[in-house]
């Protein structure tokens, strides 16, 4: 990743690069203006950035509601029993 | 509020733990780690249960804190062979460009994008395609867009270069976006 070396007309792997490092730092002036310039051009990379919106979307809201993974597989059983097992021991130290 | 009994916890909530971890986290045996810690902890702290909370909602909390100190572990035992070179200019990022910098596969329009959440299927295709990242980057996306993490705090704790932090969430997200589109949202219709 260049970080500082960027110029006015940038490619689309450069702008990818810099969408996602605005998420994390507040690019300065001259590399704004040059992905401002690409995304009023580039129809595929103003989809981009919106797909980044939306993984972070998804982040906050994985982070607060109660998550509908019911088609992931459940808790194996020799794992629950072990779990079972190990919670028994622990309350009987109470 | 009648009070929460330890038994049923792991009946009434442990599937829903395994899955939530599973997401996360690279195998069932880690997963199932997590949760037996995430249940010992929360009977160790159940005085600190006041009922505001659901208690998945309260045992979830607690998970969450274990799935992001296995991270950490897990992170800072990597070989310094995998430590990232501070430009990388890769074939990981290669395989999504051009030679002339455009777009292998140009991101299309999502359809239902904020409906998704909501369905069972896609989080299916969600573990699927977590799954399929390796592993520093899967870590990395998730602490910092699943756990709310900011970046300055997760160089802190991962005791990596900000540009290398970087570059991991810059791969994740290309990976994930172009997984998610292939799996999902470019076979969802209207």
């Amino acid at each position: 990743m260049k970080v500082n070396s960027y110029h006015l007309y940038l490619n689309c792997r450069e702008a990818a690069e810099l969408l996602s490092l605005e998420r994390e730092l507040a690019l300065g002036l001259v590399t704004r203006s040059a992905l401002r310039l690409h995304l009023l051009i580039c129809r595929s990379c103003r989809r981009y950035r919106k797909q980044l919106h939306w993984l972070n979307r998804f982040g906050d809201h994985a982070n607060t509601a109660e998550l509908p993974l019911e088609q992931l597989p459940p808790l194996p059983e020799p794992a629950r029993q072990r779990i079972a097992a190990a919670l028994e021991q622990e309350q009987r130290h109470d | 509020m009648p009070k929460s009994d330890p038994h049923t916890w792991l009946a009434d909530h442990g599937d829903y733990l395994f899955r939530y971890a599973l997401l996360q986290v690279r195998n069932d045996d880690i997963a199932a780690d997590l949760v037996q810690d995430t249940l010992l902890a929360a009977l160790r702290a159940q005085g600190e249960f006041r009922g505001e909370s659901a208690l998945r909602t309260w045992l979830t909390g607690i998970l969450k804190h274990k799935i992001i100190d296995h991270f950490r572990a897990a992170q800072r035992t990597v070989a310094l062979a995998d430590v990232l070179p501070d430009d990388a200019d890769d074939d990981a990022v290669d395989a999504f460009f051009l030679a002339d910098g455009h777009h292998n596969q140009p991101p299309q329009a999502w359809a239902n994008a904020e409906s998704a959440l909501e369905q069972q299927q896609f989080w299916a295709v969600m573990k699927h395609c977590l799954g399929g990242m390796p592993a520093r980057q899967r870590q990395a996306f998730m602490m910092r867009e699943f756990h709310g993490m900011d970046a300055d705090e997760m160089c802190k704790n991962l005791e990596v270069t900000s540009t290398n932090l970087w570059v991991l969430l810059h791969r994740a997200r290309l990976w994930l976006r172009a997984c998610l589109e292939q799996h999902w949202f470019g076979t969802q219709r209207g």
